[in-house]
């Protein structure tokens, strides 16, 4: 299978009366990229898949595939596979009639539809289930028979709305893993939708973060984890503390501390600093780190790691991670103890202020 | 059983046995007319007398080679049918147009599908013989199927709509987004899920037209006569069995057909 087109979207609008569901969105999603569409509930995430599957008519702007614009083409002419997030198997058809479905929609002749099953059943490692109702499914199970469905006529793009946010954790985490490989083996351009950051950072070639109907940031995981645009990202994305700046002549100081930073912030406003970035201070370490000293307020086991809430001199709270080890444990006081914590320059990120 | 093993908070059947006999003279009541017309369809006398005296099957014979009555069964069995045949697509699409709408008129248009529940039956009799008088349709086959058709949807469309308002819109969108038209997903997603209340539906508007007697008095006629007609001038008129034969003939029809649809619904849960 092969599904390698690229998808464009270029100044896309859905307006609900003065509310803008989406507002002027451009977005270029390369062949076989796996780009996740990633933001809180009611940003505007799900209305630009459903846009993109042709289910909601913008009010502006185009979808091209392949230069081809999507405006006049109806959901079951785009061959976008769709899966989601309630699996919506068909309840009266077994596991390999719901996988049928497509080709027979194809009018395609029984060998091949049988085989092209069999092979999709097989990619989601669930042939022996053929016979079975999927009322009889996991909820696991059920996921990989909706993937299977919505693969197997080799579509151009593949969309997923939240497909594991029905399923409990340590499932979610193995259906991300055997979603993504799935992905690279089929090389198969795929929309991803999610609200858990963390899903978006495993998964992804590249997330889209969309606050209010627009995108906040587009990049790669590393990027957007570590340069968030600004400090809507900063805080959606991952564990973070921001503290207020300010700025004195053509750089930023923290409470009067002026700070180390190695990458250029035109109009910043906050400093993050993502709690497993903080060091304990040494010596030595003045010349590429910046020092920050406090007291310990609270300590916070949480198996793996440690938590670290600091009061600093300047009287904010900064939050510190540290794995749970025997040497980071003896070094730690009680609360009320005095810590310097070092922050090297290049995890130094001054960050702009960005609508929440 | 009536004392069976209950625990301090349940109640035993014995404290609930008003409720059985409460029951039981509330279905005694229902059924009862069938108690006394089925014994009078047999009886040997010319009379409408109960209970009959000798036994005979006369008046089947009579309800069975007379033309008119023949004529008649016909005729209401062709109106019951084609009644069904259009009814049921319609209230089905009604049903399907309204659960899906967003249109702030949408619970008015709901109204006006079941006005006819609501109007009597005798106001739309008159006010369809009045205008079938115009269009030529007293007396005629497409008069009668028209205006039980008319009677029918509501039927069709409330049972319909109670299945839909269970029903995922979700699925349907899933058959899109696998090549499915809107048409297509209806008709190999939707359709088969809600097939027994489509089945119930249909049982209905076919029961509607085949009883149906206020419309049919006044526009149905000549040698389109349905059965329920001709049985109410038969009853001014003669005044004889027959009409206790048709009325039994008439009641097996329906349990038949109701057998019928209670076997078909098992098949398929059983499948």
């Amino acid at each position: 299978m092969n599904g390698s087109t690229g998808l464009s979207i270029s100044g896309l609008s859905k307006h609900y009366g003065s509310f803008r569901a989406l507002d002027a969105i451009d977005l270029a999603i390369g062949a076989g990229e796996f780009m996740t569409l990633l933001g809180p509930s009611g940003s505007g995430k799900t209305t630009l898949l459903m846009t993109i599957a042709g289910f909601t008519r913008p009010t502006k702007g185009h979808i091209r595939i392949a230069g081809r614009d999507l405006a006049a083409v109806p959901p079951h002419k785009r061959n976008f596979g769709m899966v989601f997030q309630h699996y919506s198997l068909f309840p009266h058809l077994n596991v390999a009639e719901n996988v049928a479905y497509p080709l027979r929609m194809r009018r395609m002749s029984r060998t091949d539809t049988e085989q092209r099953v069999a092979h999709a059943l097989d990619l989601v490692q669930l042939r022996h289930l053929s016979d079975q109702r999927v009322g009889n499914l996991s909820g696991g199970q059920k996921q990989r028979i909706a993937l299977a469905r919505a693969i197997v006529f080799e579509p151009d793009v593949l969309l997923m709305d939240e497909p594991l946010s029905a399923l409990d954790k340590n499932l979610r985490e193995q259906m991300q893993f055997e979603i993504r490989s799935l992905h690279d083996r089929l090389g198969i351009t795929t929309v991803y939708v999610t609200h858990d950051q963390r899903e978006a950072l495993t998964m992804s070639d590249r997330i889209a973060v969309i606050n209010h109907g627009r995108i906040a940031q587009l990049g790669t995981p590393t990027d957007l984890y570590n340069r968030p645009a600004d400090s809507f990202v900063a805080e959606f994305l991952g564990e973070s503390t921001l503290l207020p700046i300010e700025r004195s002549g053509v750089d930023y100081t923290l409470s009067g501390q002026p700070l180390r930073h190695d990458h250029s912030a035109p109009d910043a406003r906050y400093l993050m600093v993502r709690p497993e970035k903080l060091e304990f201070w040494e010596p030595g370490l003045e010349p590429t780190h910046n020092r920050f000293n406090g007291t310990i307020e609270q300590k916070v086991f949480q198996g793996d790691s440690l938590q670290i809430r600091i009061r600093l001199a300047s009287g904010q709270q900064i939050v510190m991670r540290r794995p749970a080890r025997r040497t980071v444990l003896d070094r730690i006081g009680e609360g009320g103890a005095e810590i310097a914590l070092a922050l090297h320059s290049d995890d130094t990120v001054l960050v702009p202020d960005g609508a929440a | 059983m009536l004392q069976g093993n209950a625990t301090d908070t349940q109640i035993t059947h014995l404290q609930r046995l008003w409720l059985y006999i409460l029951c039981g003279l509330i279905l005694i009541y229902l059924v009862f007319p069938i108690f006394i017309v089925v014994p009078l369809s047999f009886s040997d006398s010319r009379f409408m007398r109960f209970p009959p005296k000798d036994w005979s099957l006369r008046w089947y014979i009579n309800f069975l080679t007379s033309p008119e009555w023949r004529a008649a069964i016909w005729v209401s069995l062709r109106a019951a049918v084609y009644t069904t045949l259009l009814a049921t697509p319609l209230g089905v699409a009604a049903a399907w147009g309204l659960a899906r709408s967003r249109l702030p008129a949408a619970r008015a248009l709901v109204l006006a599908v079941i006005s006819p529940l609501i109007v009597p039956v005798i106001i739309t009799a008159i006010g369809l013989f009045y205008l079938y008088a115009r269009l030529n349709l007293v007396h005629t086959m497409t008069g009668i199927v028209l205006a039980h058709t008319c009677l029918a949807i509501p039927f069709v469309f409330v049972t319909v709509s109670s299945a839909l308002s269970h029903f995922d819109i979700g699925y349907e969108r899933a058959a899109r987004s696998l090549g499915a038209s809107q048409l297509r997903a209806f008709m190999t997603v939707t359709l088969p899920q809600i097939s027994p209340a489509v089945m119930s539906g249909a049982l209905f508007a076919f029961f509607t037209s085949l009883d149906e007697v206020v419309i049919s008095s006044i526009i149905s006629g000549g040698e389109n006569t349905t059965l329920t007609k001709k049985m109410f001038s038969g009853l001014r008129d003669e005044l004889d069995p027959t009409i206790a034969a048709v009325s039994s003939f008439l009641i097996g029809i329906s349990l038949v057909i109701l057998l019928l649809a209670v076997l078909m619904s098992k098949g398929r849960n059983d499948d």
